[in-house]
């Protein structure tokens, strides 16, 4: 394991206190964000601080929204779990495997699809499985398995370009799925989609997550998509971007706009978003 | 899919009358006279002195046939050598930023002289035959080819590597299965527009010591103040760059079933 004592030291602004415990974290399962801030330097040389002091936790399984207006660093911080963006300091532990790069069982669903346009749907999801070096009837298997999941039977063989927003993205997922992935990051999945169809796909993310019970963290700009969807949301504010409130949220799903208790919280989040 | 056809359809055979009609207003602008029928021989005219071509042949009974065969040979071997060169080297310059910056400006360089003023060049280095004749379409064509394809690899949609990456699929993997691939429609358009440069200068390229060729033929037409086989020489010049890039176009589309035609 590469997260020893030793490597939490190099990260820098970890104290002799915070290292104990990481020996016990190795164990743990979910997303652990410890300590992490990200600064960078602009076009003229000024230190700009992206994120300051983010700690989070995130237990196995859970589905968690990131909520906050641009600028917030909600990206950066998911792109930092991701691997794809190197934090300034502290570190971030998926179940218990310190986060120095993408891949290693982390799923990314981008918000406009990066879907290959030169690979059929289940060829998108095909090459997904190839990275697991799986057997031919192994990965039809799968691949069959997960078109299904999506409800894209009958679309196999379909280019993205034939397919509406709506169905690449669930593509997209079935992609994201086929790497057996510890958890889901998802950065503004639906933004680019219509009102109808994002309605539609909210409920298919959860009833995917109900069924594999992956690590959701979810970034988004809509305080109805986060009361519908998360366990937990996590509200981030600028300037410099921080954690700002976690609103856990205990109302049975689905949650319905119709129920009071589910328009009491968006008002709430809505407050707390400023 | 069947809007589609219908659409084309519509599209084709408003191209023909409109063609029609210009045809018909130019007979009979110079029918009445209102055009000098020599500075601008009318359809009548070269349609007869085409088929002087076909048939008898001009200069020294050298047919339209045999000058269509010289420039195509030309042009697609000039364009072929350009393309065979440009494509491996733009995909190394656009994948390996050291490479960009050794060669970048080289490319930029290179792009802005025009192919014509080489020529004097060519003939003292590689002599009036074919050879320079050949290599003056290939350096033409290659500047063009490889700045597209140096920039359609180096622009791929960094979504898609990062996609990719998230697979946890290694550089190998993401430089033959993402990026190539991703490249391909614009080292395309970089072939295309290519084609139509090596056509450009190939009536540059045969006014030096040949009759055979389209340039060539328009070269001999001027010097015989023939302006109607100067006009023939051109449409046909026009008429095969025309065929040769919808070739392409065809190539494209077997290669890419993927790609939208509307990109």
């Amino acid at each position: 394991m590469a997260a020893t004592p030793r490597s939490a030291q190099s990260a820098g602004a970890a104290t002799p206190a915070q290292n104990a415990p990481a020996e016990l974290q190795l164990q743990m399962r979910g997303i652990v964000i410890e300590n992490v801030t990200k600064s960078y330097l602009d076009a003229r040389n000024i230190t700009v601080q992206a994120l300051s002091t983010i700690d989070l936790e995130i237990a196995s399984g859970e589905f968690v929204c990131l909520i906050g207006k641009s600028g917030c660093g909600k990206t950066t911080l998911l792109n930092i779990i991701a691997g794809f963006v190197t934090p300034s300091t502290g570190r971030v532990l998926v179940d218990g495997e310190r986060v120095t790069r993408p891949g290693q069982g982390k799923g990314m669903v981008f918000q406009q699809f990066a879907l290959f346009p030169w690979l059929t749907a289940i060829g998108n999801i095909d090459f997904a499985l190839k990275q697991r070096n799986l057997d031919k009837a192994t990965r039809q298997t799968l691949a069959a398995e997960l078109i299904g999941l999506i409800g894209l039977k009958g679309f196999e063989e379909k280019y993205p370009y034939q397919l509406s927003g709506g169905m690449q993205q669930r593509v997209a997922i079935a992609r994201a799925l086929a790497i057996d992935p510890k958890v889901l990051l998802m950065d503004e999945p639906l933004g680019a989609l219509d009102e109808l169809t994002r309605d539609t796909l909210q409920a298919e993310i959860l009833r995917i997550w109900a069924a594999h019970r992956k690590t959701i963290v979810f970034v988004t700009h809509s305080v109805t998509e986060a009361v519908r969807l998360a366990d937990r949301i996590v509200v981030m504010s600028a300037g410099p971007g921080r954690i700002s409130q976690i609103i856990p949220i205990s109302i049975p799903r689905p949650r319905l706009r119709t129920n009071a208790e589910v328009v009491a919280l968006e008002e709430m989040v809505q407050a707390a978003l400023g | 899919m069947a809007m589609r056809s219908s659409k084309g359809l519509s599209i084709a055979s408003g191209s023909v009358i409109a063609v029609a009609a210009w045809l018909l207003l130019w007979e009979t602008a110079s029918r009445l006279e209102l055009l000098d029928p020599f500075l601008a021989p009318p359809p009548s005219v070269l349609f007869t002195t085409a088929w002087e071509l076909v048939t008898e042949g001009f200069p020294d009974g050298i047919t339209m046939q045999g000058h269509v065969v010289a420039t195509l040979g030309r042009v697609l071997i000039g364009f072929g050598v350009a393309a065979a060169l440009a494509i491996p080297l733009g995909i190394a310059v656009g994948y390996m930023p050291t490479l960009e910056l050794l060669f970048g400006s080289i490319i930029t360089f290179g792009r802005s002289i025009a192919a014509i003023s080489v020529l004097p060049l060519f003939v003292a280095w590689f002599g009036i035959g074919e050879m320079s004749k050949i290599l003056l379409i290939a350096f033409a064509a290659f500047w063009i080819i490889i700045t597209y394809t140096a920039s359609s690899v180096k622009f791929v949609d960094p979504m898609l590597l990062r996609a990719a990456r998230s697979m946890d699929a290694g550089e190998g993997t993401i430089f033959r299965s993402v990026v190539l691939p991703a490249a391909l429609p614009r080292i395309f358009t970089g072939l295309k527009v290519g084609l139509s440069v090596a056509f450009l200068v190939i009536a540059a390229a045969e006014m030096v010591a040949t009759v055979k060729g389209l340039g060539a033929l328009i070269q001999e037409a001027r010097t015989s103040f023939r302006t109607d086989i100067t006009m023939v020489g051109m449409l046909a010049i026009g008429v095969i760059g025309y065929l040769t890039s919808k070739l392409l176009d065809v190539l494209a589309g077997r290669l890419m079933p993927w790609h939208r035609p509307s990109e």
